[in-house]
């Protein structure tokens, strides 16, 4: 099997006039195949929306290369970006900063739709499916970003991200911000979804206790590097760096 | 803030709106609404005080006040509302490409821009019309050589704060090139800022202007305009004062109306307030 995202040598440093150099990320490389749930954690600046803000080439790497089905899209600009990003999407860390103030849910859900040719109408038709899907009511898509609160403005992202119906979703914290019991039904909801699609997730956390019931596989960013890699059960059971060990004592 | 507060900013906004329209209606319709010609001289009826058929007096040639000060809400209103749009829309688009654009395109035009702040506004806007020759023409292009850097600024700094907001990496991934970036996302979203600036605006270049028709580098006799029509009773503050507060009263009363304008539609859309509508 093919992966769906690879990864390889991947390094981030910002330089500033004046300042010493930042690695955020540093020499990293994974792969993600079809249908696989890969969690990503590290405590907090470890570097893992570094990672995907490069993955998603919302931030240029320094080094390495990011393959995507086998495409090298490390240097791809602009337009060249727009059919990439049909196969892959991303959900945010703030539910509502994540929509445009001044537009409605529904307008930014069937966005991506409407950029790739659909009409109106069947666009308004696919984005009220979409919601429906992701448990919202039909209604939520005439509401405005401060209007929903912050569960279902990240189910509405979730929709958003599924309107093209891409192979690859990048999660970037997308429940810290939201309470435990919204936490379990937005995880819930991530599981179905895979199970129905074959999707591919990223699924960025600092929770390792929220990520171990559902991911296939985990990766431990530390100071910018992947420093393990296994199942659930590997990492937690037989954890076999020490800063694992820890970090594990620490959340769970 | 509280809903009353909000339905009284909207009572407020909704009575300063009628009243701007009010001006720009008699700017329309000023031919209609004068009851004499106010460029007629008659010297027989010079320095009339106000009285029942010259409602506001007549000036040192005879001519009616209150028509002189209707037509020239005309001159002075439309020309400052023309100035207004085009520098507001030149500054915010400029603006919003340094902001967008950043690196080394950024840095030199904002230099440029400081260059334009660097001198004091009306010394620089007289230089300025002094050089192109006086006349209401180069008045407005001199106080729009002064203004527009204010917008640039502004949509500059707006579109910078926006820039890097998670919902602009949203519309990325939906796969908006630069310009539905730009006109559908960050153009609404710093548009609030820039109209509150514009309609302040309004009245700080109302007094501009007329400052320089007072200063005999806007507005040429005869024409009639607030400004020059001051400019030219001037010598007769003492012995008929009608003729300087006519028109004094009338930018007064526009200033006022369009400052009031600004500061409520800053109160309405106020980001604080919004969701309580
Ligand atoms: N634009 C930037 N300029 C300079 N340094 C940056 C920039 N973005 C991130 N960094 C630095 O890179 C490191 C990693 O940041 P990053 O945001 O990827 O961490 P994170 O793992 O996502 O943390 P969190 O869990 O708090 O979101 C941090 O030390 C941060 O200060
Ligand atoms: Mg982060």
């Amino acid at each position: 099997m093919k992966p769906v995202l690879e990864v390889q040598n991947l390094t981030k440093i910002f330089s500033y006039k004046g300042q010493p150099d930042i690695t955020a990320v540093s020499d990293i490389s994974f792969q993600i195949f079809p249908g696989e749930w890969v969690a990503l954690i590290g405590e907090s600046g470890s570097g893992k929306s570094t990672i995907a803000k490069m993955v998603t080439r919302l931030l240029a790497p320094s080094k390495g290369s990011i393959f995507l089905n086998g495409r090298d899209i490390t240097h791809m600009k602009g337009m060249q970006l727009k059919p990439i990003y049909q196969k892959m999407q991303m959900v945010f860390q703030t539910p509502a900063g994540s929509f445009d103030p001044r537009r409605t849910l529904g307008d930014g859900i069937g966005e991506s739709l409407r950029n790739s040719g659909m009409g109106p109408i069947q666009t308004q038709e696919r984005v009220i499916q979409l919601l429906t899907q992701c448990g919202l009511d039909g209604s939520f898509a005439k509401y405005y970003p401060h209007e929903a609160s912050g569960g279902q403005c990240q189910r509405a992202a979730i929709a958003r991200a599924l309107a093209i119906e891409p192979e690859l979703l990048i999660c970037d914290e997308i429940t810290s911000a939201l309470d435990v019991t919204v936490q379990a039904q937005i995880m819930e909801l991530l599981h179905s979804i895979q199970k129905q699609t074959n999707m591919a997730y990223l699924f960025i956390s600092h929770d390792l206790a929220l990520v171990q019931q559902f991911s296939h596989r985990i990766l431990v960013l530390q100071q910018g590097k992947l420093i393990e890699e296994g199942t659930p059960d590997e990492i937690i059971f037989h954890p076999k760096e020490a800063y694992t060990k820890q970090f594990i004592e620490s959340t769970l | 803030m509280n809903v009353i507060h909000r339905n009284h900013t909207k009572k407020k906004l909704f009575v300063l709106l009628i009243l701007a329209f009010g001006l720009l209606l008699i700017a329309i319709f000023a031919d209609y609404l004068c009851p004499y010609d106010p460029y007629e001289q008659n010297l027989n009826l010079a320095k009339q005080p106000p009285s029942a058929s010259h409602l506001l007096g007549t000036d040192m040639l005879g001519r009616d006040l209150l028509s002189r000060i209707i037509i020239g809400s005309r001159s002075s209103i439309f020309s400052v509302l023309l100035l207004i749009g085009i520098v507001s829309v030149f500054g915010t688009c400029f603006g919003i490409l340094c902001g967008w654009q950043g690196g080394r395109f950024d840095s030199i035009a904002m230099r440029i821009s400081d260059l334009f702040l660097a001198f004091p506004g009306l010394v620089f806007a007289m230089a300025v019309a002094g050089v192109l020759g006086g006349g209401l023409h180069n008045a407005v292009i001199a106080l729009a050589a002064i203004s527009w850097p204010k917008y640039a600024r502004l949509a500059r700094g707006q579109t910078l704060a926006q820039r890097d907001l998670p919902y602009l990496a949203a519309a990325r991934l939906a796969g908006c090139n630069h310009w539905q970036l730009i006109f559908r996302h960050i153009l609404p979203n710093i548009l609030g800022p820039v109209f509150v600036t514009a309609t302040l605006d309004i009245g700080t270049m109302l007094m501009e202007l007329a400052g320089l028709s007072y200063l005999d580098l806007g507005a040429k006799v005869p024409m009639a305009e607030w400004g020059s029509m001051m400019s030219n009773g001037r010598s007769m503050l003492q012995t008929a004062p009608w003729i300087i507060l006519g028109p004094g009263g009338a930018i007064f009363i526009s200033v006022v109306i369009f400052n009031l304008l600004g500061d409520t539609l800053r109160d309405y859309l106020d980001p604080r307030q919004r969701g309580q509508i």
